[in-house]
């Protein structure tokens, strides 16, 4: 029972944790990057004018942001809706821009079905993503028109030629949303400017050092910018996160739970059977907490042989089932991924301990009974 | 307490000083002992006698100290066990009394050798000490050759022999048998008396042990008859036939 308890936590631990990274790093790379500044106003929403949200100094901005070596990539981004046309269809749409020399490294994570990825050198191509391709039957090569509003209310459209056609992990994102390069949505919007600075980092660990030596220079840069982390924008990681969280503490809870009546039965059992032993070792002059520490002590080794056992067992299983390549399709995503169940030391240690912490407590109970039985009647069970 | 015990020298081993006995059943009460007056000298082989539900275990357990009485008090070697709390009591059994029981009561998972080592393990002795004396007390009860048996690869009369060095290892100043020979045949049951005797006389270790078979009362020096719990002395209280 303990072992079964520490293999499920220590598998299912290893399967949501890689599921949530997965999450994480995707919508990091393709949507928040690490940090973001833009304007108090476009974070808050207020100004119903979005030229008011813009930020017109950001190359100089981008110039102290590339100083820093811990940052891959620091690029200006403008989002806004238009109609994206192709043929006689037409369907709002989510532009979102790249800027295809220096975002290079996202390319590997929109991950290109069909096509090629955005260039600089091709600047009236955009890439779409595959739900909303399916929606217009759009395929590579195709021609499309984008019709939207520039910062002045001025109507303006562009044609299009489709490079390629993405899929990342996120139904939501690939459903609506076109890729373009910024230059040409500057020139689409009729501006020079951008509404937000996306950064990519080297490493996810530097978010919060990076943003605290950002801010002070950028109050002296852009005074009316702030500075957020991909944690605070990325709200279906959050959710996503959090509902796991809890979901993988019920679920640890129930098996602990399991574990501990399971365990109170067995050692309640072994009191029972043992009680003619326990009275004649307390006639010969054992203490009570003698008697209460021999069971807890039986209790330990029961756990950690339990917990060794699950925990070779845990591992054992999650290669097991990386190797079968199991394709599973999660909700709000777009394609199926493979399972893939990471051996994870904290999942191990948290199992491990909780599984002998459990089981000892539930020697706790028949130990401090079978201590206070009465010598006299315990002797009349036979041995 | 257990020093300051170690090295007295008193002539009554055990007295037990009007001591009573009440058990609840339901709503019954069940007088077990009444007013029970005893002595054991030093050195004495003496029986408690009586038929069933006399009261002889009930007696025997009060003076080892595995229950208290519901009134009076029991003297070991002058002290009275009265105050002594549960740890103190179990630390008296550990140092001073050795038992034997009807039914062996050895642990089952553990060889003759490991049973009889126990006890020393409780006086915290060093392994190489608990092994020496514990072969001893098996040598001396005839049991040389099986130190390494399990309880159930032995026969009544050897298992009654490895729990007799159990009781002796430790070197108690007294032993308490209920009933030793009750569970073997009368050859064995001699046996086992003949070694009980000749420890007594050999190591000085005063023994009491409750019986109601006649021929193994007749070894006894001393016999305190019980009747529904109390003492029963024929001048007083006029004959009775003890089966």
């Amino acid at each position: 029972m303990i072992a079964s308890a520490v293999a499920c936590i220590i598998l299912f631990e290893g399967f949501t944790f890689n599921m949530v990274e997965g999450l994480r790093e995707t919508t990091i790379e393709t949507q928040t990057g690490h940090l973001q500044i833009a304007s108090q106003s476009f974070w808050e929403k207020k100004k119903l004018r979005p030229k008011d949200n813009l930020i017109p100094n950001y190359t100089k901005i981008l110039a102290e942001l590339n100083r820093d070596k811990r940052i891959k990539y620091a690029a200006g981004r403008l989002e806004f809706f238009g109609l994206l046309s192709h043929g006689d269809e037409s369907i709002s749409t989510r532009v979102t821009t790249v800027d295809p020399f220096k975002e290079r490294s996202r390319n590997k994570y929109f991950n290109f079905r069909k096509g090629r990825e955005l260039s600089h050198k091709r600047p009236f191509e955009v890439a779409v993503g595959s739900g909303l391709a399916k929606k217009l039957s759009i395929e590579t090569g195709s021609q499309v028109t984008v019709l939207t509003h520039t910062y002045d209310g001025i109507v303006n459209a562009m044609d299009f030629k489709v490079s390629g056609i993405f899929q990342t992990d996120i139904a939501e994102f690939d459903d609506n949303t076109l890729l373009m390069p910024l230059k040409t949505a500057q020139r689409l919007l009729d501006t020079k400017a951008v509404e937000q600075i996306v950064i990519g980092l080297n490493s996810s660990r530097d978010t919060k050092s990076v943003m605290e030596s950002m801010a002070p220079k950028l109050s002296s840069l852009a005074p009316e910018t702030d500075i957020k982390t991909w944690f605070q924008l990325a709200t279906l990681y959050k959710q996503v996160s959090m509902f796991n969280s809890v979901q993988n503490t019920i679920i640890q809870m129930i098996l602990m739970t399991l574990v501990l009546l399971s365990i109170a039965n067995t050692v309640g059992m072994s009191i029972m059977e043992r009680t003619g032993e326990i009275g004649t070792l307390r006639a010969l002059g054992e203490q009570r907490a003698s008697v209460v520490v021999q069971f807890l002590f039986e209790g330990f080794v029961l756990g950690t042989t339990g917990v060794l056992i699950g925990t070779l067992g845990g591992i054992g299983l999650a290669h097991f089932f990386n190797s079968l390549n199991i394709p599973i399709v999660f909700p709000g995503a777009s394609s199926p991924i493979f399972i893939k169940i990471a051996v994870l030391f904290s999942a191990m240690a948290k199992a491990g301990i909780s599984g002998i912490v459990i089981t000892v407590l539930a020697a706790l109970l028949p130990a401090y009974r079978s201590a206070k039985m009465n010598i006299v009647q315990a002797l009349r069970h036979n041995i | 307490m257990i020093v300051q015990l170690k090295d007295r020298v008193c002539e009554n081993i055990v007295q037990a000083v009007d001591v009573g006995r009440k058990y609840s059943l339901g709503l019954c009460e069940h007088q077990a002992l009444l007013g029970v007056n005893f002595n054991l000298k030093k050195n004495d082989f003496a029986a408690i006698a009586g038929p069933s539900g006399s009261g002889k275990s009930t007696l025997l357990n009060i003076l080892g100290c595995l229950e208290r009485p519901s009134n009076g008090d029991v003297l070991i070697e002058g002290i009275s066990t009265q105050k002594f709390n549960t740890f103190e009591l179990a630390e008296f059994r550990a140092h001073r009394l050795g038992f034997i029981f009807q039914t062996f009561n050895l642990i089952p998972t553990l060889s003759a050798l490991e049973n009889v080592e126990y006890p020393l393990l409780l006086l915290k002795l060093k392994a190489k000490d608990r092994r020496l004396q514990a072969e001893e007390a098996l040598v001396k009860v005839g049991l040389e050759k099986f130190l390494k048996s399990r309880p159930n690869e032995m026969s009544g009369g050897q298992r009654q022999r490895v729990a007799i060095a159990r009781a002796i290892v430790k070197k108690p100043v007294l032993i308490l048998a209920d009933e030793p020979t009750a569970n073997l045949d009368q050859k064995t049951a001699r046996e086992i008396l003949d070694l009980m005797q000749r420890l007594n006389v050999e190591d000085g270790i005063s023994v009491l042990f409750s019986s109601h078979d006649g021929e193994v009362l007749k070894r006894a020096s001393s016999v305190t008859y019980l009747v529904d719990g109390q003492v029963w002395n024929p001048k007083e209280r006029g004959n009775l036939l003890v089966a």
